[in-house]
């Protein structure tokens, strides 16, 4: 590797993490009966600290007109104890807002939810525990409104870095190698077996 | 010779291996013999040092890292480093004069 290639390399290593850790140069013991076996600590993980979350999630949806004020006043009584709660009952689930927003004439409402693990998923079992309770109306009703758009979408996201080191399961595995595969047999899938001949043509005779 | 008056280059017969795989580089001096992991900012400082007067080095260094440190913490950091790795027998001091005769050997070879 040239200099320059090295030099690149390392400034993008460095750059990882943010602001560069102070340089440190560490001596590593070495035995003859290491086998020229030389242990060096792994490097810790890239610390996504400025992301909304490891998952969020996002439901679309639509309201009629006449059912905006009403929706808006829910959200300016309700939102906060949504919020809060989340924070009180479950560990790792945040409510993040719903958001108003304008397709030309059309209005539609985001609202996001971050999860600090794709496990704190499963945190909703111990909110949702207490039916009566004032945090359960306050999420029913606010599903309500997402049920009432035939259109409504709710999409998962997950920040791109994560899937550096792992590639998010065999499925999404796949579909990298398969479309690598196409762009030029990076991935490691085998290509496809070539279509079999048809049967033997039969001389035509003359 | 102090760094700050002279160049300042890695030291002759010095072996780099880039681990990026866990974001180090080994290097071994033979000159005095022992094996070292540098982590990636110090790798950078090594790459920098390439018969560079300090001054050339502080530049390039916080061209690296700018905007995320500021030019007197990068001179701080390199300054750590290069005397660090001046110690360890990394890179060494060399006047002026020699790094300018080496840079144009170099070169003409280049060309």
């Amino acid at each position: 590797m040239t200099s320059s290639k090295n030099l690149d390399l390392a400034k993008r290593l460095a750059l990882r993490r943010g602001a560069p850790a102070a340089p440190t140069v560490t001596e590593v013991p070495t035995e003859i009966r290491s086998n020229m076996i030389i242990s060096l600590p792994p490097p810790p993980a890239v610390p996504l600290d400025y992301i909304i979350g490891h998952l969020v999630i996002e439901w679309a949806f639509r309201l009629p007109l006449s059912k905006v004020r009403e929706f808006n006043a829910f959200l300016a009584d309700k939102e906060a104890l949504i919020a809060q709660s989340c924070e009180k009952l479950m560990k790792g689930v945040h409510y993040r807002g719903t958001y108003m927003t304008t397709h030309g004439e059309r209005l539609e409402y985001r609202t996001y939810w971050a999860y600090d693990s794709q496990e704190a998923h499963k945190q909703w079992e111990i909110g949702l525990r207490d039916p009566g309770s004032n945090f359960v109306a306050a999420v029913r009703r606010l599903r309500s409104y997402w049920i009432g758009d035939p259109n409504g979408s709710h999409r998962h996201f997950s920040p791109g870095a994560l899937f550096a080191a792992e590639s998010g399961g065999a499925f999404n595995q796949f579909t990298l190698e398969t479309a690598e595969h196409l762009a030029g047999g990076v991935g490691s899938v085998r290509p496809p077996p070539a279509p079999k001949a048809a049967g033997r043509r039969k001389k035509s005779r003359r | 010779m102090s760094y700050r008056n002279g160049c300042i280059r890695k030291t002759r017969h010095l072996r780099i291996r880039p681990v990026p795989e866990l974001e180090t580089c080994l290097v071994y001096t033979p000159k005095d013999p022992n094996l070292y992991a540098l982590n990636a900012t110090a790798w950078v400082v090594l790459e920098l040092c390439n018969g560079r007067s300090l001054r050339d080095l502080e530049e390039a260094f916080y061209r690296a890292v700018e905007p995320l440190m500021s030019a007197r913490d990068a001179a701080e950091y390199l300054a750590a480093s290069l005397g660090d790795m001046i110690e360890k027998s990394i890179v060494e001091v060399v006047p002026k004069a020699q790094s300018r005769r080496i840079r144009s050997a170099r070169e003409s070879r280049a060309t």
